[in-house]
């Protein structure tokens, strides 16, 4: 599987909201993104490997569009990191207000691509579920199954295999540390599990290609 | 006929009726500055063990002999590794009558303890060791929980247990004080704040003082620095030492918060005697080696290992990597405030030298009349 197929610029046809999730050991930006929706879930699982704090861009003095996104997001820094509070409790719900984006030394000996492909991986698979939860069927049944749930007596249905592929993505995303094995594990975990889900997934792969 | 002294109490939670009772012998004694000051560094209580004695409390040198500084060993030559290691054997020969539950964050300090342990114990000597832990420790790291953790050792979850009820049947053993053999968080805020550690902190006085009040108002920070000044111009070897500001922040933690710290977990507990406790409960890093390696090199941390984010305690991370090669902890694990394992703090108490503790709800007369005895009147 091309790992192109997970990239995203951080842009967005919506909004031109940008926040980056900066790296305080690599003194950088490792991910752009423009919907915090998922950042809760995305710090936590890549808490794994380091915390990552959110910072609005839009607030930089010397912000504009196109100045940052995924594809050199690692050659910038903030100029204002001591009013993040590293070493807190991960406190994901405020962003720092970037006052000034400023370049980042060059000086890390760490594969940087290699984290923020990585990351990528993360924000689609974690997309994914976030999707298939929230699509309107599933919430339609889950609401109805909460009122009727001694009469509408469900065994092992479609929506348990939702939970099982969530738990199965959260922990390759968590625990595994190479990036082919997590995409291979997870696709044909879905494929064996569940086809409707399956079928979820090449739709999502499909619609990400033609953007 | 014998009469009992107090030897330790919390500091930073002094009953209000305490404070105006110090403040009859201490008059200038400002309870709010102090607890302001030392609240950047300290969380329970504050000791002087070497040097001038500038605090308020007196620090109980025959009572309290076990915590006081070794003499400095200019020869001393053994690494953390070695310290570690020697540790482990030291204390599973000495502590071998009852089984063990070591509490265990997921921070550093308490995953070198794990470590040592799966490196230095046989399958047998392990299966009588249990990790006390919660879901905050495994999102520490989680990776050492699914890998080593789970495969070795029998948990239970800290949230519910409580130690007084486990002294009677187990050792526990904590992380602490491991922080107080670096800088600390005072030192890692210091040196992010762009401070020089490297330089003399004789020389440094406007600089440190300035960054103290980022924490505190300025009365407060000058208060810390003169006192920390008088402590130092003592003769005592250990003072001599200090020379740079990395030093100094250390210094703080090592001489200053070294008992509170060890008996951190004294704290949480309602006690009536405390002899059980001091029978059972094994601060993994208070020993001499420890000290020795701290003085030689554990206070130079933030100035040679680095200066980047992760560079924290690499000795300790080092010793963690060496046996899981977990390159993420090594590079990017950073300080983070570790969930305590204790239980929040019932009441203030203070501990006579008989082992008992007093209570202000049942021994208020007492603690008043044995109070100036304990405390530093110049």
């Amino acid at each position: 599987m091309s790992f192109n197929k997970f990239f995203q610029w951080g842009y967005s046809d919506l909004t031109d909201n940008q926040f980056g999730l900066w790296e305080p050991t690599l003194d950088r930006f490792l991910l752009i993104l423009n919907d915090v929706s998922l950042v809760d879930c995305l710090t936590m699982v890549s808490s794994s490997r380091y915390n990552l704090y959110l910072c609005n861009l839009n607030s930089a003095q010397n912000y504009a569009t196109n100045l940052i996104d995924n594809s050199c997001c690692e050659n910038w820094t903030l100029s204002n990191k001591n009013q993040i509070k590293i070493g807190k409790f991960n406190q994901y719900n405020t962003a720092t207000n970037v006052e000034f984006l400023v370049p980042s030394s060059d000086s890390s000996k760490w594969d940087i691509k290699q984290e923020k492909a990585w990351l990528q991986i993360c924000r689609f698979w974690l997309y994914f579920i976030h999707k298939i939860k929230n699509h309107q069927w599933h919430q339609k049944i889950q609401f109805i199954k909460k009122i009727y749930s001694s009469e509408l007596n469900y065994s092992h249905d479609y929506f348990d295999n939702i939970d099982l592929v969530e738990t199965y993505i959260l922990k390759n995303l968590y625990f595994e540390r190479d990036i082919e094995i997590i995409n291979q594990n997870i696709s044909s975990f879905i494929l064996n599990t569940d086809s409707v889900i399956a079928s979820h997934l090449n739709e999502y792969k499909l619609c990400l290609e033609k953007k | 006929m014998f009469r009992k002294k107090i030897v330790y109490m919390k500091h930073l939670s002094l009953p209000e009726v305490i404070v105006n009772h110090i403040n009859r012998y201490i008059p200038d004694y400002d309870h709010a500055s102090m607890c302001k000051s030392l609240n950047l560094v300290v969380h329970q209580s504050f000791y002087n063990r070497a040097g001038l004695d500038v605090l308020p409390f007196r620090f109980e040198t025959e009572f309290l002999k076990k915590f006081s500084m070794p003499q400095i060993d200019q020869k001393f030559s053994k690494t953390f590794t070695e310290i570690t290691d020697q540790r482990c054997y030291e204390l599973i020969s000495q502590y071998s009558q009852k089984p063990w539950i070591i509490q265990w964050s997921g921070g550093i300090d308490s995953t070198v303890i794990l470590v040592s342990l799966l490196k230095n114990l046989s399958k047998e000597q392990l299966s009588n060791i249990t990790v006390s832990c919660n879901a905050i420790s495994v999102f520490e790291n989680p990776l050492f929980f699914h890998n080593h953790v789970l495969k070795n050792f029998k948990t239970t979850n800290s949230t519910d247990l409580h130690i007084e009820e486990q002294l009677d049947d187990y050792y526990i053993v904590d992380g602490n004080p491991a922080d107080l053999l670096f800088s600390g968080g005072l030192g890692l805020n210091a040196k992010n704040s762009g401070l020089d550690l490297s330089k003399s902190w004789r020389n440094s006085a406007d600089e440190l003082i300035n960054f103290l009040t980022y924490y505190a108002d300025s009365n407060v920070a000058k208060w810390l620095y003169t006192h920390m000044e008088a402590n130092l111009a003592s003769d005592d070897e250990h003072c001599q030492v200090v020379e740079t500001l990395a030093d100094w922040c250390w210094w703080i933690n090592f001489n200053w918060k070294w008992v509170g710290d060890c008996w951190h977990g004294l704290d949480a507990q309602r006690l009536k005697n405390t002899q059980l406790y001091h029978n059972s409960y094994i601060n993994w890093f208070d020993n001499t080696d420890y000290q020795q390696w701290s003085i030689k090199c554990g206070r130079y941390s933030l100035i040679e290992d680095g200066f980047g984010m992760g560079d924290y305690k690499k000795s300790s991370k080092q010793y963690i990597h060496d046996f899981d090669h977990n390159d993420y902890y090594l590079n990017f694990k950073t300080k983070g405030h570790s969930t305590a394992q204790m239980k929040q703090p019932q009441s203030w108490i203070c501990m006579l030298d008989d082992l008992s503790t007093l209570t202000v709800e049942d021994d208020l007369d007492l603690i008043l009349e044995l109070l100036p005895a304990h405390l530093n009147i110049k």
